[in-house]
């Protein structure tokens, strides 16, 4: 009974039906997943915009785990139902490779040959007996098939024991730093449902960092020297992007994530001294950004370059933040300090640089390799070697012989009608004395009505569009992307973010990513005017809608209705300066697409702002007369 | 005058040479004038010259190949996918009928990339691989295979729908021409695995994994698997010539979607070429 139902699983499983199905479903979901944001690599916002887009997607995304598909049940149960497929036809594909390579062949097999002839011709040779000659070339053409199918299986197994077994690990060092052999000395560690966390055998030092740049600051080459210590000694390694180190305990990469370390040190009379390395990113061309905090909730925004040569950079731009008021802002060098309100004091003490590194252990990783090298071998040899099993049959009839010549290619049999006619001719028939290649309705081949026959279900179009249509839901099914509307509030709020960030911190190199030389220059005025006063601006908005969107190809109009509240604020105490202000407008913003991001280019005033305060702060600090911001001086309406 | 402004001439004059071959070949087919075949090869292969000047000119400005932007990717496409085409038809001068597809396809690609940003680009230390190199060289031979089948396809459409002119009855049976495009299908698979495979073994060099569901991958494996179920279909539902055919048209604007458009939908660590 239990061997019956084990024999109807596998006809199940085996079916061609159930096979297509497969992949069908496989395919899908992997574009789906593909195009949906999956948890692990998309940012937080999008996440949640998924998740929360409404009860029915909600609930979608819940059952079906749309947020992490790669690692739901269901993929997971799919792909080992493909996989059980999959076995079950690397099996049969063996046995039958083991029959097709040992089997003698005899002039009865090439009776329905797809090229075949039979003529007479005058007698050539002087025997009475019959000649049979049977060959076949390329055979090694029967194993392409079954290579690419075993490739696949191995590559399932393999990524199945990483997922199972496998560990990875992340780990920012600074230069001079040592690693701990321990796992708890990684940053991050991503390790399979049955593995062991990263851990070396032995303690790492990251000696040195060194970088090679381009002219305009990107980054070109990156290489660390590393030592690890044995039981001769620390031996000196040498570790890069693209080449890896193995160590004891697993192999190390190199990413491109690296930048100098601002080793800032924190002092507060009162409270203990906080020693921190801020660990600055690359923005682009040379720029370097990064963060630090402080005590009582102080934090410090730290930029540096890196030169063309990598040398550690000998100056910092430091600016102190507080409850978005500016307590300081400037440059430092390494011994410098910077004051700060209550006495404390902000120290640079040193500018090393830190890299990235990565660990893994993946003991199945041949399995995965083994597999491609035969996907690959499989497939070429699927396509280029194509086995072909020959017979030719001459019976002597006196002072004739009847010629029997076939041909039997393991596929693409019309591609090799053009060899058989040669051959025909050769043995001395003519193109006349060819069997017409039959196709499976019996129509003569070369016909389009043959190849129109040779559709068993006599629904080719129908076939047509279903693949059509199934192709279609792998693209658009996963594909769908949120309205313009929605793509416009994003940018437009993005927008603000940045540069109410950049007002806030005095800071106008932020804005780079999000303006185009237009704006840019208005916003920089005005930020420059404020620091020349020693003021920042504080803003906050209070409210967004957006009214129309125009899009064109590279051009998006967006008109919006906002509420904003600002209020200045001194430089150094974040004391405000001047009447907090209850703003109202009506924009269009104006983005162009420049190197595939949206750039704001221009920005306008549909209707008079809204202002609540009667007069703008600089101008009450300087006591001229009272002026009302208006329509006519919107440059110096505090829109961010 | 600018390296660019050199490479653009080259690539202009390349494109007008190819728009030359394509008419010689349409005149060739359309009023049954086979010996104009050979002129009309010739012609193409002539657009080749400046093309591939172009292609070094730019190499040499940028000091990598043909990786980062749409400009050096679309025409380093358009040259592979020429390239192939001329070999074939080389081989096969009876199939000229497949340049009327490829050939327009090809220009249409290199004349897009004429009009996007040629501002030349840094290669991120990621990209200096040897691997690159055999990512991005299969890759391309994938999208030339892929060209050649989409044209062998309407070809077999024309013949399927019983279209006749001297031009279609020169060239052999519907099956044979069914097998071309199967053939062309299985050479671009071929690539596009090699292109997975390289791609793979390059991820687990720089980040210690071959696999991380990064959208691009997946969508060049539902690609590879979109080609596998059509290789599959006709294997085991004896799918008709008509469904094959359109079955690889569609499979073709897969690819290139793959290839050309999703990069710039969906966020992912390919958006750095192709920009």
């Amino acid at each position: 009974m239990l061997r019956l139902k084990a024999l109807a699983l596998r006809r199940f499983l085996r079916s061609p039906l159930v096979i297509v199905g497969e992949i069908v479903a496989i395919a899908f979901a992997t574009g789906l997943g593909a195009s949906l944001p999956q948890a692990g690599s998309a940012t937080v916002e999008s996440l949640a915009r998924l998740r929360e887009g409404g009860e029915m997607q909600s609930m979608l995304v819940r059952v079906f785990a749309l947020d992490d598909l790669f690692h739901s049940r269901w993929f997971l149960g799919l792909t080992l139902m493909a996989t059980a497929s999959l076995w079950i036809v690397i099996l049969e594909q063996v046995r039958r490779l083991r029959v097709g390579w040992t089997q003698r062949m005899t002039p009865a097999h090439f009776s329905s040959a797809p090229l075949r002839a039979q003529f007479e011709r005058p007698a050539r040779g002087g025997g009475t007996e019959p000649l049979v000659k049977v060959w076949a070339e390329k055979r090694f053409g029967l194993t392409g098939s079954v290579m690419l199918h075993v490739g696949l299986m191995l590559v399932i197994v393999g990524g199945a024991c990483r997922a199972l077994f496998g560990t990875e690990a992340v780990v920012d060092l600074v230069e001079g730093e040592t690693l701990p052999p321990t796992a708890a000395a990684w940053a991050g560690q991503f390790s399979g449902i049955l593995g062991q966390p990263f851990r070396l055998n032995s303690p790492v030092t990251m000696n040195s960092v060194k970088s090679a740049h381009y002219k305009d600051g990107d980054l070109r080459e990156l290489q660390v020297e590393v030592s690890v210590e044995g039981a001769a000694g620390a031996e000196k390694s040498q570790l890069a992007v693209n080449h890896d180190l193995k160590v004891g305990g697993g192999r190390l990469f190199l990413g491109s994530d690296f930048g100098p370390a601002a080793l800032l040190e924190w002092e507060k009379p009162g409270v203990e001294t906080k020693r921190e390395a801020a660990l600055l990113a690359g923005v682009g061309k040379g720029r370097y950004e990064g963060i630090s905090g402080g005590p009582e909730g102080m934090r410090a925004y730290v930029r540096a370059r890196v030169g063309p040569e990598g040398q550690h950079p000998s100056l910092v731009e430091l600016r102190v933040m507080k409850d978005g008021a500016l307590l300081f802002t400037g440059d430092a060098r390494v011994g410098q300090s910077a004051l700060l309100p209550d006495g404390g004091r902000l120290a640079l003490r040193g500018t090393p640089f830190w890299a990235r590194l990565r660990g893994s252990r993946d003991s199945a990783l041949w399995l995965a390799y083994a597999g491609f090298t035969l996907i690959m071998a499989g497939s070429v040899i699927i396509f280029t070697l194509i086995k072909l099993d020959g017979c030719l049959v001459i019976t002597p009839l006196g002072a004739t012989e009847r010629v029997f010549l076939a041909m039997k290619p393991q596929r693409f049999a019309p591609l090799f009608a053009e060899r058989f006619q040669r051959m025909v001719e050769e043995e001395g028939g003519s193109a006349a004395d060819i069997a017409p290649r039959k196709s499976v309705e019996g129509a003569p081949a070369g016909s389009a009505a043959s190849v129109e026959k040779a559709d068993p279900v006599g629904g080719r179009t129908a076939g047509a569009s279903v693949f059509a249509l199934l192709l279609c839901g792998l693209v658009l099914g996963p594909g769908c992307q949120p309205s313009a509307r929605e793509e416009a509030r994003g940018l437009v709020e993005h927008y603000n973010q940045v540069v109410s960030e950049a007002y806030r911190r005095g800071d106008v190199k932020l804005i780079d990513p999000v303006v185009g030389v237009k704006e840019g220059r208005k916003i920089l005025g005005l930020i420059g005017v404020r620091l020349d006063l020693g003021l920042t601006l504080d803003s906050e908005l209070l409210s967004l809608d957006i009214t129309g969107v125009e899009q064109q190809k590279d051009e998006m109009r967006v008109r919006t209705k906002e509420q904003w509240r600002y209020r200045d604020r001194k430089i150094g105490s974040g004391e405000q300066v001047g009447e907090a202000s209850k703003d109202s407008y009506e924009m269009l913003y104006v983005f162009k697409k420049t190197e595939g991001a949206w750039l704001v280019e221009e920005i306008q005033f549909t209707s008079d702002p809204k202002v609540s305060r009667k007069q703008t702060t600089w101008i009450a600090e300087r006591g001229a007369g009272h002026t009302t911001a208006n329509s006519s001086n919107k440059a110096e309406v505090q829109k961010p | 005058m600018s390296p660019f402004a050199w490479e653009a001439t080259l690539h202009w004059g390349a494109v007008a040479l190819y728009i030359g071959g394509v008419t010689l070949f349409a005149w060739a087919l359309i009023f049954a004038r086979p010996d104009k075949i050979r002129l009309a090869t010739w012609t193409t292969a002539a657009g080749l010259v400046p093309h591939t000047i172009g292609l070094v000119l730019r190499y040499v400005h940028v000091g990598h190949g043909p990786y980062m932007l749409k400009y050096e990717v679309l025409s380093s496409n358009a040259w592979i996918a020429i390239v192939m085409l001329l070999i074939f038809v080389w081989r096969k001068p009876n199939w000229g009928s497949v340049a009327l597809v490829a050939l327009p396809v090809s220009i249409l690609m290199m004349g897009f990339g004429l009009f996007t940003n040629p501002e030349a680009r840094s290669l991120p230390p990621t990209l200096r691989s040897m691997w690159l190199i055999f990512h991005v060289v299969f890759n391309k031979l994938a999208v030339g295979a892929f060209i050649l089948a989409l044209g062998a396809a309407v070809v077999l459409l024309r013949k399927l729908k019983g279209e006749t002119g001297r031009w279609l009855d020169r060239l052999p049976g519907a099956d044979v021409v069914e097998a071309y495009t199967v053939r062309f299908i299985g050479f671009g698979f071929v690539f596009w695995t090699t292109t997975i495979g390289a791609g793979a073994i390059w991820a687990n060099q720089s980040w210690g994994r071959y696999w991380g569901w990064d959208p691009i991958e997946s969508w060049s494996l539902v690609t590879w698997l979109a080609y596998a179920i059509l290789l599959h279909a006709r294997l085991f539902f004896k799918l008709g010539a008509r469904a094959t055919a359109w079955g690889t048209i569609a499979c073709f604007v897969l690819s290139v979607l793959t290839v050309l458009i999703f990069p710039f939908v969906f966020p992912s660590m390919h958006s750095a070429y192709f920009q």
